[in-house]
């Protein structure tokens, strides 16, 4: 942990569901998740559905308490562990830590007024005088691209895109210094993706703000991302730089993603590598590795024993869970591993 | 060669208590035989009610083909009564479609070979035990392991994948000349997706089978389909090929929708088209896109023609007019 940690997860876990006394039972969607995150930077988490993506933000912004490990965040008064944390901790910590969600219509009260939405945060919170409120919600309104007409309006009177940006200056209205994204454009027009997705850039370098950025969509975080973190059923198969990640994969599944990606390489589209199988059940007592049994480079010790994240011998900034990553090289983003798939 | 689909002129309005809302407006398409069209656009655009419209599934009373014609197989869709036998016989008979959400279209009370036994006995004299045969059959070519159990399955016991799957064994049960799948992989995750587009392409070149691929996804287009529309409400504004479409885009709409697309590798700054799609009742009189356009000029307050550019390109835009051209 170094000087700029704004927030430093450890051995997270959650299990849904579990009966006291009964091992395994229950749905471990979170497996022993552990990352630093720093001032400043988005840190982006990718997997399928149920890879236990959105349950991580969620924990972290304590939607869900977790059943184990530590979430250290230096807030402005010191630090503190989320995971602990009681209900008056709690509230005061939400100040600084905000989600944004990816379904704006299912987010927003249709019952309230935009300006209402946005002033709301203010109010929970006591910030402020009413005419400062007024003041500070006209100029988030503006900053996020909307017209001030829009304070008298009702989310339904507003498009999706419109609606994410009431989300966003919600989101933003009390300061927070960590931001929550939990798929912020899926439910966006392509043309409208875009403005948001740059928004949230501008935002990020004019406020100094930390993002955690849930997402399935790799074009999207590759655009967006300082770091990637890859889930797996709720386990972390590989935590690298945007740019190692696309240039050098460490993790099989990373590759298997990477490989089912649309992508346009030499002025053509290439032709998708199909991984076989769809993603596992997350319930039961587990061994191995989670991906084993997708897995082309699967041996007898991955089905027996799981992998710990550790620093990749070839990329030691990389972090990956893999028995066998030190042996492999899978090539990057737009170029095949070199060598026939098996195990040297 | 006559094209399997032709569509000429199509317009396909809604009597919404708000007012009538023009869908689709005056489109224009063809698909040959073995042929996949990729239909392109952002909600709204009228792609969907295009497919309901060749399928007469338009919502009764509300819903009508308003002028046009739709030619399959020289037969035009347009004038069949929609609850006809001839109607019948061509939808879900020689075009089979898919959706995009599995789960609202599969029946949770029957079993999944049921389902695909009722499909296949409607559009044939098969016994129901040679029906449950080539159900059986149906899945296995689909992909799905161990058919004969997961026949007597119902659909909650299938994940998304095999869901859209089972889809596309119950569309096939009646050897379609034409397949048109709404968004098919747009509720499923990118690994299951590119194994779904796999699927389709594989089908098709089996059965020499014509494909029309509705996406809003340019990529999925750029992969899978030979030539693509855009569409953009209700109006279609360029026909072009997909090898075409990412190296020289015709209409500033596809040329926008390119630019705002992140991909992997992109480094650049996005450059999103500005404002968003207006809703269906504010549709703008003219060229539909002038309002987001960068390149809008005071005669696209007047609907352009559609301009041919080559022998495979088109677009409705007053860019490609001689006089405009010369002028500006």
């Amino acid at each position: 942990m170094t000087d700029d940690t704004i927030l430093s997860v450890a051995d997270l876990s959650l299990r849904f569901g579990a009966k006291p006394k009964v091992k395994g039972s229950g749905l471990l969607a979170v497996n022993k998740v552990s990352f630093d995150l720093k001032q400043g930077e988005t840190l982006s988490i990718v997997g399928e559905s149920g890879s236990g993506k959105t349950t991580i933000g969620r924990c972290i912004a304590r939607l869900y308490a977790p059943s184990q490990g530590s979430m250290v965040f230096q807030a402005k008064d010191g630090p503190v562990d989320l995971a602990t944390l009681d209900k008056a901790g709690l509230r005061k910590v939400r100040r600084e830590i905000q989600m944004l969600f990816q379904d704006p219509n299912a987010s927003l009260n249709s019952r309230m007024r935009i300006g209402e939405i946005v002033a709301e945060p203010l109010e929970i919170h006591g910030i402020g005088t009413k005419a400062e409120r007024i003041e500070r919600v006209r100029s988030l309104l503006e900053r996020v691209g909307l017209s001030a007409d829009a304070v008298n309006r009702y989310p339904h009177q507003l498009s999706g895109g419109q609606r994410q940006r009431v989300g966003i200056a919600r989101a933003l209205t009390i300061s927070p210094r960590l931001l929550i994204c939990d798929e912020p454009v899926s439910a966006l027009d392509v043309s409208v993706q875009a403005q948001v997705l740059n928004l949230l850039g501008d935002l990020q370098k004019e406020m100094g703000l930390t993002y955690i950025f849930v997402s399935h969509d790799l074009g999207v975080v590759d655009y967006i991302s300082d770091r990637i973190m890859v889930l797996y059923l709720g386990t972390v198969m590989e935590l690298a730089t945007r740019d190692d990640l696309f240039a050098a994969p460490a993790h099989p599944y990373t590759r298997a993603l990477l490989d089912a990606m649309p992508a346009r390489v030499g002025g053509k589209h290439r032709k998708r590598k199909v991984l076989s199988g769809e993603i596992g059940g997350p319930s039961g007592l587990r061994k191995g590795c989670v991906f084993a049994g997708r897995c082309p480079f699967a041996t007898d010790i991955c089905r027996t024993h799981e992998p710990e994240l550790r620093p990749w011998r070839r990329r030691p900034e990389t972090r990956v869970a893999c028995h066998h990553a030190d042996d492999l090289d899978l090539g990057s983003y737009d170029q095949p591993p070199p060598e026939p798939e098996s195990l040297p | 060669m006559k094209p399997l689909l032709e569509i000429n002129n199509l317009s396909t309005h809604y009597h919404l208590e708000q007012g009538l809302l023009r869908a689709v407006e005056n489109v224009s398409f063809q698909i040959a035989k073995g042929e996949t069209l990729g239909v392109v656009g952002e909600s709204g655009c009228g792609k969907s009610v295009t497919a309901r419209s060749i399928m007469r599934l338009l919502p009764p009373r509300i819903g009508r083909i308003a002028e046009g014609e739709i030619l399959f197989n020289g037969v035009d869709v347009a004038r069949l009564d929609p609850r006809g036998t001839e109607m019948r016989d061509i939808r879900g008979g020689q075009i089979g479609m898919i959706f995009q959400e599995p789960m609202t279209s599969l029946n949770p009370v029957h079993t999944i070979g049921a389902q695909i036994v009722e499909a296949i006995r409607t559009h044939s004299d098969l016994s129901k035990a040679e029906a449950m045969e080539k159900a059986v059959m149906l899945l296995d070519r689909v992909g799905i392991n161990q058919p004969e159990q997961r026949a007597r399955q119902y659909p909650h016991a299938f994940s998304g994948g095999m869901r859209q799957r089972a889809m596309i064994a119950m569309a096939l049960s009646s050897d379609p000349a034409l397949l048109i799948a709404d968004e098919p992989t747009t509720a499923v995750d990118v690994t299951v997706e590119a194994q779904i587009l796999d699927l389709i392409a594989e089908l098709k070149a089996e059965r020499d089978m014509s494909v029309m691929l509705i996406t809003h996804d340019l990529n999925v287009v750029g992969e899978v389909a030979d030539r693509l529309i855009v569409m953009y409400l209700g109006r279609v504004m360029e026909t072009t090929t997909a090898a075409k479409v990412f190296d020289a885009p015709a209409h500033p709409y596809t040329k926008g929708l390119l630019e705002s697309l992140p991909a992997i590798g992109r480094r650049s700054r996005l450059k999103p088209i500005k404002g968003s799609v207006p809703g269906p009742h504010e549709r703008p009189p003219g060229c539909p896109f002038a309002p987001r356009c960068d390149k809008a000029m005071a005669i696209c307050q007047t609907q352009p023609p559609t301009f041919r550019i080559d022998d495979d390109t088109s677009a409705a835009c007053w860019l490609y007019d001689d006089e405009v051209r010369h002028d500006g």
